[in-house]
């Protein structure tokens, strides 16, 4: 059976800035059988002034429009298939936001924000994402991989959303993964967590280049793993766990500590 | 009520070590900051004095923030009669921060260039190296008036121009005797200027510590939220 903790945490200059943003991310786990489930994780657009809104408005209605497809699964799709699909269920929530936006009298693109949801089921494990952040999982080799490569612009931190002008051409923007091998522990994050769990890039001094990285920094995760095992182990409540989790998100380390943007951060494990 | 105390320490060491990881060593996507100062002759005595420790602080500030840290390169253009770059585009732990002394008239527009020439070269090597890099700053801090021969009407041009293509951030930051048309003139209607109050260059240092946290965070098309600039801003009302 699987285990899930997830949480998100506001950044440090968020809190100072004037006046003081709210925290834009959000993200979410429901388990839907012992073996099947979907894990989302948001991250509003820094300057739409109602991301926070949005980034929580998305990942619930991804929630909300995938699980009876779940519940009816019986074989994993093909690559094309899942694409089209992924797509339908990101576009039926992009509408959802456009109503919601109606609604309030705003522009859409006040409600910006990043998504990446994984599906996990006993026949596979099912990737979408919009934007930047990370994904990756934990393979029966003891091997970390990415599930997702993140959407980055010309300069850094530019990315798209699911309010952007993509929708003429989702496929360009939109990534879409399928992973068959057995999988032992999924994460997610956006990228206030990305430089602290992830090898993201590296020097070369010889060639003068920069090297570009994705890849789940075991270092990080492995720890993350243990812990989590030795506290249900110890019957520590769900509660307990998730508060312990917060805190680390805060504190756990002082890159953790100074980071200036909001942290997201789901760890699934297989128990 | 030591015991007390004792058992607190030992629970807050516990939560830290709860998830005893590792961080993995990255390297950081980059943004520079620009300062164009003016050491002319009218900065001596108390204004050049505060603007030193006001230097020494920030680099201070930057070094202490692991963030900031790996990802905010500072260089350092000083402009009297001549102006020269005193300190390359560098990580704060890369380099110590040069006194300024007071000497000469002021060259403000061969000074602004060069920091603007600085910042173009950098992106140049980001881009070359194939490195992230997010909107370089350029931060002139002035106290008077510029000399006869320097051209403002071209360097307005140039940095309207340049800030609407989103090449560079322009800020300028008047002291006291500062000539107000001329910043006014030099600075893109987004960004404009800025006056110091008395000689608060260390608040304004704090200020910018913090809100190169807030930007090295942000993207670069985003609004941002800067703190309060009202401990160092003349005239700055909510």
């Amino acid at each position: 059976m699987w285990y899930f903790v997830w949480g998100s945490a506001i950044g440090k200059y968020h809190k100072e800035a004037n006046p003081p943003l709210p925290c834009q991310d959000y993200c979410t786990h429901v388990q839907i059988s012992l073996e099947s489930g979907i894990a989302v994780c948001c991250d509003g657009a820094g300057s739409a002034p109602l991301s926070e809104i949005g980034s929580k408005f998305v990942a619930e209605k991804l929630v909300e429009t995938i699980k009876p497809w779940i519940e009816n699964l019986k074989a994993l799709p093909d690559a094309s298939s899942w694409n089209k699909q992924a797509i339908d269920f990101l576009h039926t929530v992009y509408i959802d936001l456009q109503r919601l936006a109606n609604e309030n009298q705003q522009p859409v693109e006040a409600y910006a924000t990043t998504v990446i949801f994984v599906i996990y089921t006993n026949l596979g494990i099912l990737s979408a994402h919009i934007g930047d952040g990370r994904a990756g999982y934990l393979n029966n080799k003891d091997e970390w991989k990415p599930l997702i490569e993140p959407w980055k612009g010309e300069e850094a931190n530019q990315t798209v959303f699911i309010t952007s002008q993509i929708w003429s051409n989702p496929a360009a923007f939109i990534e879409t993964n399928i992973i068959e091998e057995e999988v032992l522990a999924i994460t997610l994050l956006s990228d206030g967590c990305e430089t602290h769990a992830f090898e993201t890039g590296d020097f070369d001094t010889l060639n003068n280049k920069f090297i570009s990285k994705n890849n789940p920094y075991p270092g990080f995760y492995n720890p993350l793993l243990q812990a989590i095992k030795k506290m249900k182990d110890e019957s520590l409540s769900d509660e307990e766990i998730k508060a312990k989790w917060l805190n680390f998100l805060e504190n756990g380390t002082q890159k953790l500590k100074d980071e200036p943007d909001d942290k997201s951060l789901i760890l699934g494990i297989r128990l | 009520m030591f015991r007390f105390f004792f058992t607190f320490a030992v629970n807050q060491i516990k939560k830290i070590m709860d998830f005893n990881v590792e961080s993995p060593s990255n390297f950081e996507e980059k943004s520079i900051c620009c300062f164009v100062l003016d050491v002319s002759g009218s900065m001596q005595g108390a204004p050049i004095q505060a603007l030193n420790n006001a230097l020494q602080q920030f680099h201070a500030d930057i070094l202490n923030d692991s963030i900031l840290a790996n990802r905010l390169e500072i260089a350092i253009v000083e402009f009297c009669n001549v102006a020269t770059l005193i300190q390359p585009p560098a990580l704060a732990e890369n380099f110590k921060v040069p006194t300024l002394t007071t000497k000469g008239t002021t060259a403000l527009v061969d000074g602004v260039k060069l920091g603007i020439d600085v910042v173009d070269e950098r992106k140049a090597w980001y881009k070359t190296t194939g490195q992230p890099y997010k909107r370089p700053w350029i931060i002139l801090m002035t106290d008077g008036a510029p000399d006869a021969n320097q051209n403002i009407q071209e360097l307005s041009q140039i940095i309207n121009d340049r800030v609407s293509k989103k090449n560079f951030v322009f800020y300028a930051i008047g002291v006291d005797g500062a000539d107000k048309d001329v910043l006014n003139q030099i600075s893109h209607p987004e960004f404009p200027p800025a006056d110091l109050i008395g000689t608060r260059f260390g608040e304004f240092f704090k200020w910018l510590s913090v809100s190169m946290g807030t930007i090295v965070s942000s993207a670069n098309d985003q609004k941002v939220n800067l703190p309060s600039p009202k401990n160092w801003m003349n005239g700055f009302t909510v």
